[in-house]
């Protein structure tokens, strides 16, 4: 018979110290080796429909404006003026194609292409100052799958449609129509009090379902132990629930959550065909942010269809809905017991040594996402 | 001298309903904050971002069938207390039409966690009155922490 301790050196991907949730180093190094190395969610581009649109971001810490151009295109660029560093977009949103981004400290302007346009004064510069060379900066990759804008602080990053590799068919199914694109509904964001890599779990843990859904479930008349299954896959760094429920798949009635690495999930909900993407930054190593996005294809995204789809996703998911509310408190819940200072390790186990690896109750797609987690943070 | 009008410290009782209302939720006692609502009604919490531009999507937006689920789907935190203070409130009445604005902010756990806007539609047609509707709108960019149960 095994031991623990055999168990964790035959499979150490099961068994997580604590400190990666607690330690403020170690989300020191995970901004340095995962968020600014691999690709990462920065919006959508449905938040940017016109010439001229732009929304505020904040990845990694870094001041970034997603802003569709002049010339019909999304870009990336850093939130800060070429002159002396003033943010240059204050307001959360709006649109600069008429006025420009003006930087309220001396009144340099960029267009909404990020090209210097104005320089109040100039000729108090030299003749090495020319505006082409200091346009907003741009980030270092951005590009877009299925209307996601994805973007990565590193020049060598592989390209996007190679880093979602193996989980695009799934990310296809879980963020497009038949085919059709979809338009961002509406949006907001939520804190929760616990660290990123938490909720990231919880999205591909079927075995919490009756357990902090429980008292939903008997509201509604159902066994959440009996009624409720899934498939899990495991998809590279990325992962997948399937709740199917011998639904068939063709006929888009089966629900899907992913989870793409490092910090997005994505959500299916065939009843009323609702889309959402949460973006999840850590704002500091017990704390994280939530920006989410409810979607609908462009054909049904009618006011009143629109007002039906989100008002049943905000019955289920968000800050105030019957699951969301209940993982969120289950997460904070979850930060405090990290701390415990116990040297136990958290266990990502179940499923191990089973061979049925796509029982959703099993905890393989968390180990999919800390084999992402470790290939990062063990890069110089 | 006082003038009449300093004298009569009486409470408009849409203004009395706000204050009953969360006082019950202070209390935990959901039952007596289910009957301060019509049938039917509705109670919704949203973002100021979302519900300055009409947007679709609340934290909450319950019938009070769903209010009721609410409750009954979450057992009373009573560990985590909750003070509520109201601030600027007041009533407009046009027509039949009663509408209700006050400011608040809502300690848990004696932290600073929620302030915004109540705003009501009330029923004043019974013997006292009632929220056909209760909106409450937050302030900042970001829903602070979780509303399993109402603010």
């Amino acid at each position: 018979m095994k031991t623990i301790d055999e168990a964790i050196r035959l499979r150490p991907d099961g068994f997580t110290d604590r400190s990666i949730y607690t330690d403020p180093a170690v989300l020191e190094q995970e901004i340095e080796k995962i968020f600014k190395k691999a690709w990462v969610l920065i919006g959508h581009e449905t938040e940017v429909p016109e010439p001229g649109d732009y929304v505020r971001k904040t990845i990694a810490g870094q001041p970034l404006i997603q802003v569709r151009g002049n010339d019909g295109k999304v870009r990336v660029v850093y939130n800060t003026c070429r002159h002396r560093a003033s943010l240059v977009a204050i307001e959360e949103e709006g649109n600069c194609a008429k006025t420009n981004f003006v930087c309220p400290y001396h009144g340099f302007e960029y267009s909404a292409d990020g090209d210097l346009v104005k320089v109040p004064v100039a000729d108090g510069y030299g003749e090495w100052f020319k505006n082409e060379e200091f346009g907003l900066v741009e980030l270092a990759q951005f590009d877009t799958f299925n209307g996601m804008v994805f973007g990565s602080f590193n020049p060598d990053a592989q390209p996007l449609v190679d880093y979602l590799s193996s989980a695009k068919e799934f990310i296809d199914y879980a963020t497009k129509g038949d085919g059709e694109d979809l338009v961002l509904v509406d949006s907001y964001k939520y804190d929760i009090a616990g660290n990123w890599k938490l909720l990231i779990d919880n999205t591909m843990d079927g075995y919490h379902v009756p357990y902090v859904h429980g008292s939903m479930f008997e509201q509604f008349g159902i066994s959440a132990e009996e009624g409720i299954s899934g498939i899990a896959r495991t998809l590279g760094f990325h992962g997948s629930i399937d709740w199917d429920e011998g639904r068939p798949m063709a006929e888009r009635n089966v629900n899907r959550y992913m989870a793409i690495f490092p910090n997005i999930t994505v959500h299916y909900n065939a009843s009323g065909d609702m889309f959402a993407i949460r973006q999840i930054e850590p704002l500091n190593v017990d704390n994280m942010q939530v920006t989410m996005w409810l979607l609908a294809p462009k054909s049904t995204a009618s006011r009143e269809m629109n007002e039906r789809r989100a008002a049943a996703f905000t019955i289920t998911w968000g800050p105030g809905g019957l699951f969301g509310a209940d993982d969120a408190r289950q997460l904070e819940w979850v930060q405090l017991g990290m701390k415990a200072d116990c040297g136990a390790p958290v266990l990502a186990a179940r499923g191990l040594e089973t061979g049925d690896e796509d029982d959703w109750e099993n905890e393989q797609s968390m180990r999919g996402f800390r084999a992402g987690w470790n290939h990062y943070m063990n890069q110089d | 001298m006082a003038t009449s009008a300093q004298l009569d410290n009486a409470i408009d009782p849409a203004i009395e309903l706000l204050y009953r209302y969360t006082a019950a939720l202070d209390q935990f006692d959901y039952e007596a904050v289910l009957a301060m609502f019509s049938k039917p009604s509705r109670y919704r919490v949203q973002c100021r971002r979302n519900y300055e531009r009409n947007g679709v999507l609340h934290i909450v937006n319950d019938s009070d069938e769903q209010l009721g689920f609410r409750f009954a789907s979450h057992p009373p935190l009573r560990l985590e207390p909750t003070v509520h203070v109201i601030g600027n409130a007041r009533v407009r009445r046009d027509g039949g039409d009663v509408e209700l604005r006050a400011t608040f902010n809502m300690d848990r756990n004696g932290k600073p966690t929620f302030s915004g806007e109540y705003i009501g539609a009330i029923d004043e047609s019974g013997d006292t009155p009632i929220f056909k509707e209760l909106m409450v709108v937050l302030e900042g960019d970001s829903v602070p922490s979780t509303v399993q149960i109402a603010i």
